[in-house]
């Protein structure tokens, strides 16, 4: 009877585990193909690249914050449309940073200038949307709905919600308790749902909000908690500096995986990228070949990261192995 | 054999007016040096604009820098600068190379995006290294008042009337 336990002890475990292991190494890794790469050393296409965004119809736009413009490329990386100078009038940027496509209009920031610049497709100047705050990012969910993060001193406000004429629609300032400057720095996605999720840039903080703004979940993924900071000697504000990242980016695909590019303390700085599902399950990380400040994902899931500090835009297949 | 012979005709036109435009653009750019160089030999003046690589990133110093190529537009005095880019070298030697063109090609883009037209040249050999030089700096270098001097941007206005002054 003994020896019949034992075997089918042994048969159930010879069965299970291989399907165990199958089981663990599913979606264990991801394989990035280059399927395109725009800027090389010796041509003029991109000088410093900051901020990437993709309409539905495959064409990619970038900031370049070396020459202050906007600049279209179609789904073969060629060069379609350059905008933008430097200055303070419409069209014009000062420190050209973040781009967002949204219905047919780009929606362009400038850590100088106050505001959102608007754009259509072909690189038209539109209208301005007032905002007199700092951005540190921002998703449009609906026609005349905008969602902004702001790490401002003075208005702790974390995330708000304007329309395009500037007002604020729903005030969801300091929902989560904190008033810390530099831990109001963080960048966000927000999903079909409505669900908020965030990325801390100081802090091993990433966190999922309802569209109630309810907590759903908090998550630490890195062992060292603190990043480093210097003293400054600044007229206002924080006496402290800090000197590293912890999380750069996020980026959310079809099917609602998270994908956050860590910063510093990662083991390879600016290159590993943590992909969390929606419930905040740590599936699996992967690293880029070269650093980057942000990652983008489009609609077909390719993801985009920087190349060559800024001269050199990649976009990659995700082929989940 | 009519057809040949002006298809030929026209051949050597083309290869005639391709010509005098090679000719007339080389000589065009040789006379650009020619005028740079005796620019630099008449007014006995240089003006290195010393720019260290971190500055291009921080917005107050790229302001100042602006501000001073503006006022060297202004003074006529653009033709006598000449932009010098240092930077930190990386630790990976296999690296030099590719991180010095991607430094210089930066900052070309900053050049066109700013208007500035002086050229710049990088400190490939770093001999400027060790010489205190944060953010963007000025040396001037001025035979006819035997002056060599290095300034800190932004200057103040004694230095203002210093540097451009002849």
């Amino acid at each position: 009877m003994r020896r019949i336990k034992f075997l089918l002890l042994a048969l159930f475990m010879g069965i299970s585990i291989p399907f165990l292991l199958l089981w663990g190494k599913e979606q264990k890794s991801i394989s990035l193909e280059e399927v395109l790469s725009i800027g090389g050393l010796d041509d003029d296409v991109l000088y410093m690249w900051v901020g990437v965004t993709t309409d539905l119809k495959g064409n990619i736009y970038l900031t370049d914050s070396m020459d202050y413009s906007i600049k279209k490329f179609n789904g073969e990386g060629i060069l379609i449309k350059k905008a933008g100078r430097k200055g303070q009038g419409p069209g014009e940027f000062l420190a050209i940073r973040l781009i967002k496509y949204f219905n047919g209009l780009l929606y362009v920031t400038d850590q100088n200038l106050r505001g959102i610049q608007v754009f259509d497709e072909d690189l038209n100047y539109q209208e301005h949307i007032p905002f007199n705050m700092q951005i540190w990012d921002l998703n449009i969910v609906s026609a005349n709905k905008i969602f902004i993060s702001t790490p401002f001193l003075a208005n702790p406000e974390k995330i708000i919600c304007v329309d395009f004429e500037g007002n604020t629609r729903v005030d969801m300032s300091d929902f989560d308790g904190k008033q810390d400057y530099w831990m109001n720095f963080r960048k966000f996605e927000i999903d079909d749902q409505g669900n908020f999720y965030f990325v801390f840039a100081f802090e091993d903080r990433i966190e999922k909000f309802n569209k109630s703004l309810k907590k759903i979940w908090s998550k630490s993924l890195l062992s060292r908690k603190k990043v480093r900071q210097k003293k400054a000697e600044v007229m206002f504000g924080p006496s402290q500096l800090p000197t590293e990242m912890v999380y750069k980016d996020i980026a959310l695909d079809s099917s609602g995986r998270l994908f956050i590019l860590g910063g510093h303390l990662s083991k390879n700085p600016s290159r590993d990228v943590y992909v969390l599902d929606e419930k905040g399950r740590h599936l699996l990380t992967f690293t880029l070949p070269e650093a980057s400040h942000c990652i983008h994902i489009d609609n077909h899931n390719f993801l985009y990261s920087r190349a060559g500090q800024g001269v050199t835009l990649k976009k990659y297949r995700l082929k989940f192995i | 054999m009519e057809r040949k012979f002006s298809k030929n005709i026209c051949h050597s036109f083309v290869l005639a007016i391709a010509a005098a435009l090679f000719i007339a653009l080389s000589s065009w750019a040789r006379s650009g040096e020619r005028q740079y160089s005796e620019n630099f030999s008449r007014a006995r003046k240089l003006i290195l604009v010393i720019i260290d690589y971190k500055s291009i990133f921080c917005p107050l110093c790229l302001e100042i820098f602006q501000d001073f190529c503006n006022t060297l537009h202004a003074c006529s005095q653009e033709e006598f600068a000449l932009g010098v880019l240092v930077y930190q070298e990386t630790d990976n030697p296999e690296d030099r190379g590719r991180i010095a063109k991607i430094v210089e090609k930066q900052l070309k883009g900053l050049f066109i995006g700013n208007n500035i037209r002086f050229p710049f040249i990088y400190d490939k050999f770093h001999i400027l290294e060790g010489m205190d030089l944060e953010g963007v700096s000025i040396i001037l270098l001025d035979r006819s008042r035997m002056l060599l001097k290095k300034y800190a941007l932004p200057l103040t206005p004694e230095q203002r009337e210093e540097v451009f002054s002849f």
